[in-house]
């Protein structure tokens, strides 16, 4: 049953990729985007991430997708038989491609041979509880810091698309 | 489930790879954008798999701090898009060659 | 220098800038006048003092210039500065009318500065310079009135005549200091003869300033001045410069060239007097008795007399001034009532004395002493030129010539004089009277009335008709009277006499003539043919310089240019084309091969650069592509080691 979901899941992501690959329009591809986003959260939610997968959802599918259509809004112009912008350094990008494609699939080969470890212990009964409760304990400084730097980039962003085109640009 | 881990190892790399074609291909910044996006989900994807033997959740957490990141990320490069488009009137990654020579 | 020389050279230079500069023109006469004034009446006190001094100062290392003012130089200085006195005066009536007198009152006190310059350089160097000086003031004031184009030209003419015979000056005088090393004339008392080139180079210099043999023919063009500018310049002083010179000379003159000097000086004598008789200009008659005059005096330096040649020259000076002035005032005259046409023809005047009855007892008197007539100063002076010249004719085999000419010219002399004096006073007249109530101005009446008194016989001597001089013949200088000849004195009166009643006879006609102005034009046609043409063109000698040497000259000259245009030009322009096809081969031999080898290794460079470049700066995302190439690079060489 979790493997059909997987494959099924996995199919909706390929697919989703593909389509972005091949694509010349952005709206497309931001829709793509989020189709491949809730199929990710799936994913999480069979490898037993149910917490992440929610937060996925939320913040990619509702929030940064969303933003990505607002900056597509503000910055695409609309013009009569304007051909949407095309590919190019295709050779370097396929290369690319290429090898680390294969460095990737020669290095997970390579690992998949080697039995994993694993953690004694019992999987919590609570995650989202034990989740919390590493963030208030264990990871408080990285999230104190996290929290700043979610609001210095709200902050700074804002500024910048606000204020920017009166001092800096003529 | 081993054998799913190594498919969704797999998954991981595919979209890492597609993330990187993206971001090299597309003229478009927002296309840029999108494939940096993806890379951060492969990274992602592979976090949430491999802490699925780890009953202390810390792959998860970082996932989340990934997430988090992501939307700084995110929130930052549209700005700066913002900017560029007002400064250059297109978003085209091409025309970005100010700096050249 | 001295504070003499000082004094003499510079009130009248001071004199001719306070002229330039008064307002207004008016008053200007008074600088100059004044400083002549001051000139005059020092040097005669000098005189009287026996001044005599020589001042050598050092010029540029190793040669020294000086000045000298010894007797003759005073004389002169004073003989300039009298009648430089009395022509001021004169011109301050005869230029009444003139825009720019201040102008022309500069002038003449900047030609009395060169002219006593001239008179006190000792320096051979320093005569030629203020001799160029003097020349250069004639040309100024010979064409004072320059509107009009002839009489430019005149000033133009006189001007290149007198380099023509500097040129030969400035060559003799180099010849003088470097050849011979004589530098002063005051060196030529105690020098030896000089070689015959030197000598005839400088005496070509004198005979251009003093109008003898070729160069005659610049005078008569200098009559376009104003008048007392001719009575100053043109007759008194500075065509005596070169009689001066002459004399300073004469001691050392080579004798062949003292025989070409007596020569030339008896000819131009003669050749002016025969051209006098048919002018009807006349300020031309004037011009040609002058320029008869200055060859007697000549004759009298080649003769070997220079002590006389000076007391004609002295005497000479002051009746001739005093003829032109009277002219000048009859000229003055003619403007006066309107006949500005013919305001210088002889044949339009007549009766004049009615008119201007103080002016013509002093040109009579004047008249009188050049015509040679006893009791006047022409007549003492001109019979010790003839007596030296019988003197000197002993020595040759057809010598007698000499006197002869003399005596025939002395003859003509009193001929043309008379001509003049009754076309022009007697007889009624034959213009047309625009305007009456003329009244002679004291400053047209006192010049002319002096001069004649200074041309009457007992300044020099008691004795009217002797050779035994008193007075002011000992101041001018002793020379030796020789006691025989005595038949010459009633020779020369009679011939005097003789001419004088043949002119009466000739002309005394024109009493009673009331000529209209066709009828004058139809005899000044007359005279232009047959042999009296001769007479009138001055033996073409004018005629023969200005429409067959100049013409010819320019002619020449054009020649010249065609060749220098066509062969020099064209070789050049040869060679030019010829550079310039060189240099285009250079060009493109530069271009293709020197910039070929440097391009290329530009270029070479260039497309490396391009080649490293597109690694990074074309595209924003190679530097991504880079930095995961080289990820992965990094990744498998850790997989390998």
């Amino acid at each position: 049953m979790i493997e059909l979901f997987f494959f099924v899941f996995s199919g909706i992501i390929v697919a989703g990729l593909i389509g972005m690959i091949f694509t010349r329009k952005v709206v497309y591809a931001a829709f793509l985007l989020i189709v491949v986003m809730i199929a990710l959260a799936g994913i999480f939610v069979l490898f037993k991430a149910e917490y992440l997968a929610v937060v996925q959802l939320l913040v990619y599918a509702g929030g940064i997708v969303i933003l990505l259509a607002f900056g597509l809004m503000l910055t695409q112009q609309i013009k009569e038989g304007a051909t949407p912008a095309a590919h190019h350094l295709i050779f370097p990008g396929l290369l690319l491609f290429v090898t680390v494609a294969f460095t990737f699939a020669y290095t997970i080969h390579q690992g998949s041979e080697i039995p994993l470890s694993y953690n004694t212990g019992s999987w919590p009964d609570q995650p989202v509880k034990t989740i919390g409760m590493l963030f208030m304990t264990d990871y408080i400084v990285a999230f104190e810091l996290i929290a700043y730097l979610l609001l210095v980039v709200l902050v700074g962003a804002s500024y910048y698309a606000k204020y920017s085109s009166k001092s800096s640009v003529q | 489930m081993t054998e799913l881990m190594t498919y969704g190892a797999y998954l991981s790399a595919g979209l890492f790879c597609t993330g990187l074609l993206i971001a090299v291909i597309k003229q478009n910044a927002i296309f840029v954008l999108i494939g940096l996006e993806l890379i951060l989900n492969a990274a992602n994807l592979n976090l949430v798999i491999f802490s699925t033997n780890d009953p202390s959740l810390q792959g998860q957490i970082a996932g989340i701090f990934i997430v988090v990141v992501g939307a700084c990320e995110a929130a930052t490069a549209l700005a700066i898009l913002l900017l560029v488009y007002k400064q250059y009137n297109s978003s085209n990654v091409k025309d970005l060659n100010r700096l050249k020579y | 220098m001295s504070v003499q020389v000082i004094i003499l050279l510079v009130f009248p230079l001071l004199g001719a800038f306070v002229s330039f500069f008064t307002r207004p023109a008016k008053y200007s006469f008074i600088g100059t006048a004044l400083s002549m004034l001051v000139v005059a009446i020092y040097t005669v006190c000098l005189l009287g003092t026996d001044f005599q001094e020589r001042i050598d100062f050092e010029w540029i290392p190793s040669v020294n210039v000086g000045w000298h003012l010894d007797r003759l130089a005073l004389l002169l200085i004073a003989l300039v500065a009298t009648i430089s006195l009395l022509v001021h005066i004169f011109s301050i009536t005869y230029m009444e009318k003139d825009e720019a007198r201040h102008r022309y009152f500069a002038f003449l006190g900047f030609f009395c500065f060169s002219m006593i310059g001239l008179l006190v350089a000792d320096h051979l160097i320093l005569v030629f310079v203020f001799w160029e000086l003097v020349g250069f003031s004639s040309y100024l004031l010979i064409g004072f009135w320059w509107q009009q184009e002839e009489n430019a030209f005149a000033a133009r003419y006189a001007f290149i005549t007198n380099r023509i015979a500097d040129v030969a000056l400035f060559s003799g005088i180099l010849w003088m200091i470097q050849g011979i090393g004589i530098g002063s004339l005051s060196q030529l008392q105690s020098a030896s003869e000089l070689p015959l080139v030197v000598s005839l180079l400088l005496v070509i210099g004198a005979f251009g300033k003093s109008a003898q043999g070729p160069f005659f023919t610049w005078l008569p063009r200098a009559m376009a001045g104003p008048t007392p500018v001719s009575a100053l310049i043109h007759a008194a002083t500075m065509v005596a410069a070169g009689v001066y010179l002459l004399i300073r000379l004469s001691p050392v003159l080579a004798a062949d060239v003292q025989l070409i000097v007596a020569i030339i000086g008896g000819l131009t004598a003669l050749i002016a007097a025969i051209s006098a008789l048919t002018s009807y200009d006349i300020k031309g008659v004037l011009a040609y008795s002058t320029i008869s005059q200055l060859g007697y005096m000549v004759m009298g330096v080649g003769t070997g007399a220079p002590e006389a040649s000076f007391f004609h020259l002295w005497t000479h000076a002051f009746f001739k001034a005093g003829l032109f002035l009277s002219v000048g005032a009859v000229i003055h005259y003619m403007h006066y009532i309107g006949h500005h046409k013919l305001a210088q023809d002889m044949r339009a005047m007549g009766g004049i004395r009615k008119q201007l009855p103080i002016v013509f007892y002093g040109y009579t008197i004047c008249m009188l002493a050049l015509a040679g007539l006893p009791f006047f100063t022409g007549f003492l002076s001109k019979e010790a030129i003839i007596l030296q010249t019988i003197v000197w004719a002993q020595d040759y085999q057809i010598g007698f010539l000499l006197p002869f000419v003399a005596l025939l010219t002395a003859f003509l002399t009193a001929f043309y004089m008379f001509r003049q004096w009754l076309y022009v006073f007697f007889g009624q007249y034959r213009g047309e009277h625009l305007a009456y109530h003329f009244i002679e101005e004291a400053p047209l009446k006192i010049p002319v009335i002096l001069l004649a008194v200074g041309s009457i016989f007992f300044w020099y001597t008691w004795n009217p008709i002797g050779r035994d001089f008193a007075f002011l013949g000992y101041a001018i200088g002793e020379y030796p009277m020789n006691g025989a000849y005595g038949w010459l004195t009633p020779v020369s009166i009679l011939l005097a006499v003789g001419g004088a009643a043949f002119g009466y006879y000739r002309y005394h006609g024109l009493k009673d003539q009331k000529e209209s102005v066709e009828v004058i034009r139809d005899e000044f046609d007359r005279s232009r043919k047959g042999i009296l043409s001769l007479s009138f063109n001055a033996f073409f000698v004018d005629w023969f310089y200005t429409r067959v040497l100049s013409v010819a000259f320019i002619a020449f000259c054009k020649r010249l240019f065609i060749f220098d245009k066509k062969w020099i030009d064209g070789f050049i322009n040869a060679v030019g084309v010829f550079t310039v096809l060189v240099s285009k081969a250079a060009d493109l031999i530069d271009k293709i091969l020197v910039d070929g080898i440097v391009n290329l290794l530009a270029g070479l460079q260039v497309w490396i650069g391009n080649m490293i470049r597109l690694f990074h700066a074309s595209r924003v995302q190679l530097h991504f592509f880079w930095a995961v190439i080289l990820l992965v690079l990094v990744v498998i060489g850790f997989e390998i080691f």
